[in-house]
């Protein structure tokens, strides 16, 4: 579904003109429908492979197609979350939600349908005309996630958003990403620099050197959900992300 | 939905008048009625016995007077002529200033050509106060509406101006990017993102714009330009008709406190939560209470 090939990619540092490189070669393929993890150290630039997935920044070289498509601007098909939310703070959650749908001049009755819908599915039922300032920095991501969800993307991409909640708030997101991923049946490509996080939730964990970053390693989870953190073959897997992540560092 | 918001913001400043809340206001009435009751007291004995009663009806007429005369002058239609010159000037002038300054202020914003033509005169005009304008702006427009139009707009142009180009590098990136994900073309980016994210710094703007568009319509008025607010604070002077001045400082400053507390310290409250450091503030703080 998703495919990065040879995907390199550098930003300015600093004002003198001068390129930093933040990705170099990097490949891999994610399968429809599939949960895949990116791990590395902090710096590496898995933001800036989210924002190229999402069309939202240019690589240097290499390619990037969903469904054998190129990408080459931001498409409401691939949603996006961000760590600090990005929610609109002028408007209602309800508006935030409905944000992508009103884009698109969908009938006001056919949206309201599908938005008090997706209230319901983040548990956000009675928040609907709250502000977002208003709200706990969870629920406030739940809102971000009911918005992504409201244009019905194939695949959603995630920066680290749970980074910035406590961390029982951070264990109850996960459960309810997992549950609506299991609903909705969407591909999710997440970036954490949390492996306990990436084992729990992913599919497949791909992670990354240091910056200039290139793919060191892919680890398949294939343990049934829930997940046990204590188990013996979780903490088997969780050592072997450690390991390719120490071997480079 | 924007009144609710307003009730929202309002009522509980109007409401929430617990035990010290009442102690407060019940000293605030009771200082205001003092220094009326003083004052009138004052005026009517002549400084206590210093003065000739009626030299103070000019010095400082008392209050009792100020209200009568402030009836006649109602009565003749006098009086909502003068205040209806002054509102029509600032609306007018307001209104031309952020139609001038808005667009302007984008543009500097945006490319920075713009902003380097622009940017010596506003550094050189700014600290020039408005009133300075008025011995020019009757020269040119002689002494009736378009002078005080001219000066208010210089007035209240530079506040506005700087607050949209401070608005417009204020848009916080992030939120354009979760827009564009979500599907806006740049055409939305612009009036579903940009806009709204300038509405703080366009309020605050506006606020002080408002101040001094007021200040200067009063000295170009009282300077020469006729009709007007500030022409009759300067008449009253000329019949020894204090009472007539007074009266009119009191519409200058109720009009004024008024337009404040019923329309910007409502619309800042409002807004002040769409500013981006307020949005990052809280984040902090909840990750540090993790």
């Amino acid at each position: 579904m998703l495919r990065l090939s040879g995907v390199t990619a550098s930003r300015l540092a600093g004002d003198n003109g001068t390129r930093l490189p933040v990705l170099s070669g990097v490949s891999f393929d994610v399968a429809p429908n599939e949960f895949v993890c990116l791990v590395g150290p902090s710096g590496c630039g898995k933001t800036t492979l989210l924002r190229l997935v999402a069309g939202l920044s240019q690589a240097d070289a290499g390619s990037i197609s969903v469904d054998g498509q190129p990408v080459s601007g931001p498409d409401r098909r691939r949603g996006m979350l961000f760590q600090d939310y990005a929610l609109f703070p002028w408007l209602t959650v309800r508006k935030n939600i409905e944000f992508g749908p009103s884009l698109r001049q969908i009938p006001q009755d056919q949206r309201s349908v599908a938005v008090d819908r997706l209230l319901g599915k983040v548990g956000l039922g009675d928040f609907a005309e709250r502000y977002p300032h208003q709200l706990s920095g969870g629920m406030r991501q739940r809102v971000a996630i009911a918005r992504a969800l409201a244009n019905d993307p194939e695949l959603i991409l995630m920066d680290e958003p749970f980074a910035s909640l406590d961390a029982q708030t951070r264990k109850d997101m996960q459960h309810e990403l997992l549950r609506l991923f299991t609903e909705h049946r969407k591909t999710v490509l997440f970036v954490t620099h949390s492996v306990e996080e990436a084992v729990y939730l992913g599919d497949r964990v791909i992670v990354m050197s240091r910056r200039p970053a290139t793919v060191i390693g892919e680890v398949p989870i294939a343990l049934p959900r829930p997940r046990l953190l204590l188990s013996e073959q979780f903490l088997e897997r969780r050592r072997t992300v450690l390991t390719l992540l120490g071997s480079r560092v | 939905m924007l009144r609710q918001a307003y009730l929202r913001i309002a009522r509980p400043l109007t409401l929430r008048l617990t035990g010290s809340r009442w102690w407060y206001l019940t000293l605030s009435v009771l200082s205001v009625v003092g220094f009326l009751a003083l004052w009138q007291v004052a005026s009517l004995t002549g400084l206590f016995g210093r003065y000739d009663p009626r030299a103070m009806a000019i010095f400082l007429p008392p209050p009792l007077a100020v209200v009568k005369t402030f009836g006649q002058l109602i009565g003749t239609g006098q009086y909502p002529l003068h205040l209806a010159t002054s509102l029509y000037r600032v609306g007018v002038g307001f209104g031309l200033a952020a139609v001038i300054a808005i667009p302007l202020g984008m543009a500097m914003a945006r490319w920075s050509g713009v902003d380097a033509v622009c940017q010596p005169y506003v550094r050189f005009f700014q600290p020039i106060p408005g009133v300075a304008w008025v011995p020019l702006a009757i020269v040119w427009f002689g002494l009736g509406d378009r002078a005080a139009v001219f000066i208010i707009v210089v007035g209240a142009l530079f506040p506005l101006l700087l607050a949209t180009v401070q608005g417009l590098r204020e848009v916080d990136p992030t939120l354009s990017d979760a827009a564009r994900t979500l599907g806006a073309g740049p055409w939305q980016l612009f009036t579903r993102v940009t806009l709204p994210s300038m509405v703080p710094n366009l309020v605050t703007g506006s606020r002080l714009a408002m101040g001094f568009a007021w200040r200067v319509v009063l000295a170009a008025e009282m300077v020469g330009v006729s009709r007007g607010l500030g022409y009759m604070l300067s008449l009253g002077r000329g019949t020894g008709r204090t009472d007539i001045t007074l009266a009119t400082m009191v519409t200058i400053g109720v009009l004024m406190a008024g337009t404040d507390a019923l329309v910007f310290a409502p619309l800042d409250r409002l807004t002040s939560a769409w500013r981006p450091q307020h949005d990052r503030g809280q984040g902090v703080k909840n990750h540090a209470a993790a």
